[in-house]
């Protein structure tokens, strides 16, 4: 009993709440469709469009009042001879209406029609049993009869009708005609009929104990008027689906550069900047690679031109020179130095760094005495490589770049700040080193990370050679100084982390792309 | 980074191990190993480029057993001979450095001399720098008359048939025609003399860096005795390649006969071993603990160095071939390797000075204009490497060319970016409108003024929807400029890319900084574009010098 009950009020909470939801056309198309009318009469009753009421009853649907059933059918209709024919007669009318006037003819006297549709005609005449041929001449026989309408006009006239609902002497007509050249032909429809639900009847019956309209849009006028106090609101379809709509966004990939910034300004970095155009010198000669080095060609470095002018002070160009001369035994050219290129590493920034701040490193060195950090310094560098660009390869990327400036510093040192980073930006559980080669560190560590089983180096770090901080900071310079470098191939940890297999993809074109990737 | 392939099996049976249960070894001498079974290869990835004896078989596997406690010994030894090489002064500025050893009685099979083929090869290719730095050239003992000389020639004095070829050529058209020639004539360009080895019969040798002659220089199965000669503009470079051949051939057992060098007087190089002192201090300092006196000599004997103390120093003697070994930074690099990277125990001890960080005064406008930028448009990242095309249908100056380009779609850098916008709104048709696109980035421009550079800071805009109009522009960017607390002001303005009529200077403070306006369908055509398009730039560096 109490089961009924609470089902019974469940039954008119959900009647009244289907009420509410209706619109005023849905409301208007119900009031037929309780009555069971086929969709072209509620188009004849509502002067609605068809596309209108079929729109309605999806929503009359999707609120669970009727259900929609597509049934495929078959319209017969005219095709291009059947629209001439009804317009001008059927071959056997005008062979009739010929022979009305000459009594008898001869086959090749009748100009009128074409050879095929005079035998199409005299066929049909034959089967009513209207004229008779003899001796090559046709004759009409019962003139009475001939004058009144075929059925097959009288078919063609009614059409379009449905194949399936035709009577058993249409359908012979209309397989008559089909055998003849392009008097009708079938099209293939769908067509929308409905079951009405028996909550429909319910719901219909309950439109009328709303007395006032509902208030579909909220409006200045209704609040202003206080109108609301006496109407009650459309319910709304929440469930049903809006059209989508794109803002301003962030880009995924600077915006998780931003984030590692972040991420870096926690513990203590400064961030470096410098140009994108730099010189020979302090990429490549300031950091102890010697200008034979495979690097320095022009597969490896862009190389411009251009009328722009990068200082190299005398005194730290000396000392440069001085230790490539020395160590590598060669004559270094000024000339090369001075070659302008698109900075192929971030660690020219470093080197800058170094040098701008020797001064102040050398107060900090003169007080040292025990192991201390003086200061850490990072930046991510958009760098250039005339690499051929590919899935795993771009010409243009950032490499996420770092030193730390102390005294007495340890490779344990190192290896820890490596391990915290690495895992922090990357989620890696695992940091993995081996020893690496760089021209400008030694000690030299490569830097890889395990995940889901699979090793992927992620970067390189060091301490700096003395022959890169010497000539840099010179008459500063004090033994004891140690720089901890750091370089990570931030775009593979992008990929790693959106779960993306194309490097490419971070310079992407494609704005569908970046309009649906997760920030 | 230099690659060998080798027959898989045959290294493993030469170096005596397992390779793949000793990856940790290789990885110790930064040697990538890559294997494949299947076609029985193995292929070694040098990362140390200053490590080329590590090319060598004879070598790696002494440096492997070293890693693994075992010792190997040389079974020949470095002789002198009496015979010696003239050195013409006049090469000083062409390719002065020359070095050449001779061995006898060697067993040379096909592999062997292959194998010898493939070193040569490599070292000169890659350690060489395409033979500019160092070349080496293999001879036949036998069919050369001593003294050798080396000379610098005239181009057209002198003739030889070359290797491979069967006519006589002069050293001119060998650059000119032989295969080597063109290949390597970038090395001896400009000189009016090229070098020239020629034997006491003026039978000659080799033109080095070139090509060998047909007659004495051609190594076969045949051939007993052997000639190994390096040439080469670098001392260093030259010293440390003798060591390397000479050490292969005293590994396998073949006593080495040091040929003197006569400039004034005869002088034998001797490829001494390499000694480096290293202060105790350093080497505990880096490792971040004391390391033992007897610690330090396990550890370098893992990489065949000696060590003997002297007070607060440690003397290290290594191989001669350890031209790597420069200071004593890379003595420590060497026992951190012996004792394991992953040995250490990572250290924070340092880390708890606390600092405070910043960011760059580039990164804190741009995270000003991006946060108000995004509240109505989406951003993009177009790179500043551009092609020339994307500037030129956009009707702005092209920018500074890059001399090595790899594809005309990245071969200047972008003066502007709107351009680049435009270029990504073409790859964009069926994409549902509106469309709000801006994007902060660098452009280049040649300016002298500005130090390091040409480089300015630029905020692009670009809207496209079928109705948008100037207006749009012109709210979006007083929206920005509001929130900035910027006042500024349009000033009428001409400009290739915009409509005439449509198209304003973005003034701040009487100064210019930008430009905004509605694209000309001229060049929206030259995009295939059909939609209106506004767009604005401004040059940021203004607010750089106020923040």
């Amino acid at each position: 009993m109490i089961n009924i009950k609470i089902g019974k009020k469940m039954k008119e909470k959900e009647v009244e709440k289907i009420a509410y939801s209706l619109s005023e056309r849905e409301k208007e198309i119900l009031k037929h469709v309780v009555k069971e009318e086929p969709l072209n009469k509620i188009v004849q009753l509502t002067n609605l469009d068809e596309t209108t009421i079929k729109k309605a009853m999806l929503f009359l649907e999707n609120k669970k009042i009727i259900k929609i059933k597509y049934k495929p059918i078959e319209i017969v209709d005219l095709d291009k001879n059947g629209i001439v024919y009804l317009k001008n007669g059927l071959p056997e009318r005008i062979l009739v209406n010929i022979l009305m006037e000459k009594e008898e003819t001869s086959l090749s006297e009748i100009k009128e029609l074409n050879k095929q549709e005079i035998n199409a005609a005299i066929g049909e005449l034959k089967k009513l049993d209207l004229v008779e041929i003899e001796e090559g001449k046709i004759k009409i026989k019962n003139k009475k009869e001939a004058i009144k309408k075929f059925p097959q006009e009288k078919f063609l006239e009614e059409l379009p009708k449905e194949k399936d609902k035709l009577s058993k002497e249409e359908t012979q007509i209309m397989e008559g005609l089909l055998k003849r050249k392009d008097i009708l032909k079938i099209d293939k429809k769908t067509e929308i009929d409905y079951e009405v639900l028996p909550i429909a009847l319910e719901v219909y019956k309950y439109l009328s104990h709303i007395k006032q309209p509902l208030i579909e849009t909220l409006t200045p006028e209704i609040l202003k008027s206080k109108s609301w106090k006496k109407r009650k609101f459309k319910y709304y379809d929440v469930k049903s689906k809006v059209p989508k709509v794109y803002y301003g966004k962030r880009h995924f990939y600077l915006y998780f550069l931003d984030r590692v910034r972040e991420k870096l300004l926690q513990y203590g970095f400064k961030e470096m900047e410098n140009g994108l155009i730099v010189n020979e010198f302090w990429n490549f000669d300031a950091l102890f690679q010697p200008q034979h080095h495979m690097a320095r060609e022009w597969s490896d470095t862009y190389y411009i031109k251009a009328d722009i002018f990068i200082d190299i002070p005398k005194d730290v160009l000396d000392r440069v020179k001085k230790i490539h001369e020395e160590k590598w035994k060669y004559h270094w050219s000024e000339e090369k130095a001075r070659n302008l290129i698109l900075r192929p590493q971030g660690t020219v920034l470093s080197a800058l760094t170094l040098y701008k701040n020797s001064k102040r490193i050398g107060e900090f060195l003169k007080n040292a005495k025990e192991k201390t950090v003086f200061e850490k310094y990072f930046s991510i560098a958009r760098v250039f490589r005339p690499d051929v660009i590919d899935a795993s390869h771009l010409t243009e990327f950032n490499q996420l770049e770092g030193i730390i400036i102390g005294y007495n510093l340890s490779f344990s040192n190192l290896l820890a700040w490596l391990e915290q980073l690495t895992k922090e930006i990357s989620n890696a559980k695992e940091v993995i080193f081996k020893p690496d080669y760089f021209p400008f560190t030694e000690p030299s560590v490569e830097i890889s990370i395990k995940q889901n089983n699979k090793i992927l180096e992620v970067g390189g770090a060091g301490i700096f050679r003395e022959e890169v901080v010497k000539p840099l900071l010179g008459e500063y310079y004090k033994e004891g100084l140690i720089v901890l470098a750091w370089g990570l191939g931030i775009d593979r940890l992008v990929l790693t982390k959106y779960n993306l297999s194309d490097i490419r993809l971070l310079f992407t074109k494609n704005l569908q792309f970046l309009r649906d990737i997760k920030i | 980074m230099p690659t060998l392939t080798f027959n898989f099996r045959e290294v493993e049976r030469y170096l005596g191990l397992k390779i793949e249960k000793n990856l940790h070894v290789f990885e110790k001498l930064k040697i990538e190993v890559d294997i494949d079974k299947k076609n029985n290869q193995v292929r070694f990835e040098f990362k140390d480029v200053n490590r080329p004896e590590l090319f060598i078989v004879e070598i790696l596997a002494k440096e492997i057993k070293a890693m693994l406690g075992k010792k190997i010994k040389d079974r020949g030894k470095i002789k002198t001979s009496e015979f010696f090489i003239e050195v013409d002064k006049k090469l000083k500025y062409i390719r002065p450095y020359i070095l050449a050893f001779y061995v006898k009685n060697v067993k040379i099979n096909e592999e062997f001399l292959s194998y010898l083929i493939q070193i040569q090869e490599i070292l000169a290719e890659n350690y060489g720098r395409k033979r500019k730095i160092a070349s080496i050239g293999l001879y036949d003992f036998d069919k050369v008359k001593w003294p050798i000389r080396y000379i610098a020639a005239d181009p057209e004095a002198y003739k030889f048939v070359p290797l491979g070829m069967h006519e006589s050529l002069t050293l001119r058209q060998i650059l000119k025609k032989h295969e080597k020639g063109i290949k390597y004539a970038y090395i001896l360009e400009g000189f009016k003399k090229y070098p020239l080895l020629i034997d006491s019969s003026k039978n000659i040798l080799s033109f080095p860096p070139i090509i060998n002659s047909d007659y004495s220089g051609k190594v076969t199965t045949e051939t007993k005795n052997i000639i190994v000669e390096i040439t080469g503009i670098n001392e260093v470079f030259v010293n440390h390649i003798f060591t390397i051949l000479s050490s292969l051939f005293l590994a396998r057992g073949y006593d080495v006969y040091v040929v003197g060098i006569k400039k004034k007087k005869v002088n034998y190089y001797k490829g001494e071993e390499k000694v480096k002192e290293v202060d105790l201090r350093k080497i505990n300092n880096i490792f971040g603990f004391e390391v033992s006196k007897k610690m330090i000599e396990n550890l370098a004997s893992k990489f065949l160095a000696k060590v003997s103390f002297k007070k607060d120093k440690a003397i290290f003697v290594y191989p001669s071939y350890r031209y790597d070994i420069m200071s004593e930074r890379d003595v420590i690099e060497d026992l951190l390797i012996a004792y394991g990277y992953d040995n250490f125990k990572p250290s924070f001890d340092y880390l708890e000075y606390s600092q405070k960080g910043y960011l760059s005064k580039k990164h804190t406008i741009y995270r000003k204009i991006a946060s108000l930028m995004n509240s109505f448009a989406e951003e993009v990242n177009t790179g500043i490497l551009t092609g020339k095309e994307v500037l030129v249908n956009a009707k702005v100056d092209k920018g500074i060319s890059v001399l090595n380009p790899i594809s005309k779609n990245y071969d200047c850098l972008r003066s502007f970016i709107f351009p680049n916008l435009l270029d990504l709104l073409s790859y964009n048709k069926n994409v549902q409108m509106p469309i709000k696109l801006f994007e902060i980035g660098e452009v280049i421009k040649e300016n002298k003024n500005v130090e390091s550079g040409a480089e300015s800071l630029h905020l692009a805009y670009l809207a496209c929807s079928h109705n948008i109009t100037f207006t749009n522009a012109k709210q979006d960017l007083e929206f920005l400029f509001r929130n900035l607390g910027i006042n500024f002001e349009l000033e009428e303005y001409q400009h290739n890319s915009f409509i005439e009529g449509r198209v304003a200077k973005i003034m701040v403070d009487k100064n210019y900084v930008g430009f905004i306006g509605e694209i000309r369908p001229s060049v929206l055509e030259a995009f295939h574009i059909f939609y209106p398009v506004v767009v604005f730039e401004i040059d940021l560096n203004f607010l750089l010098n106020e923040e």
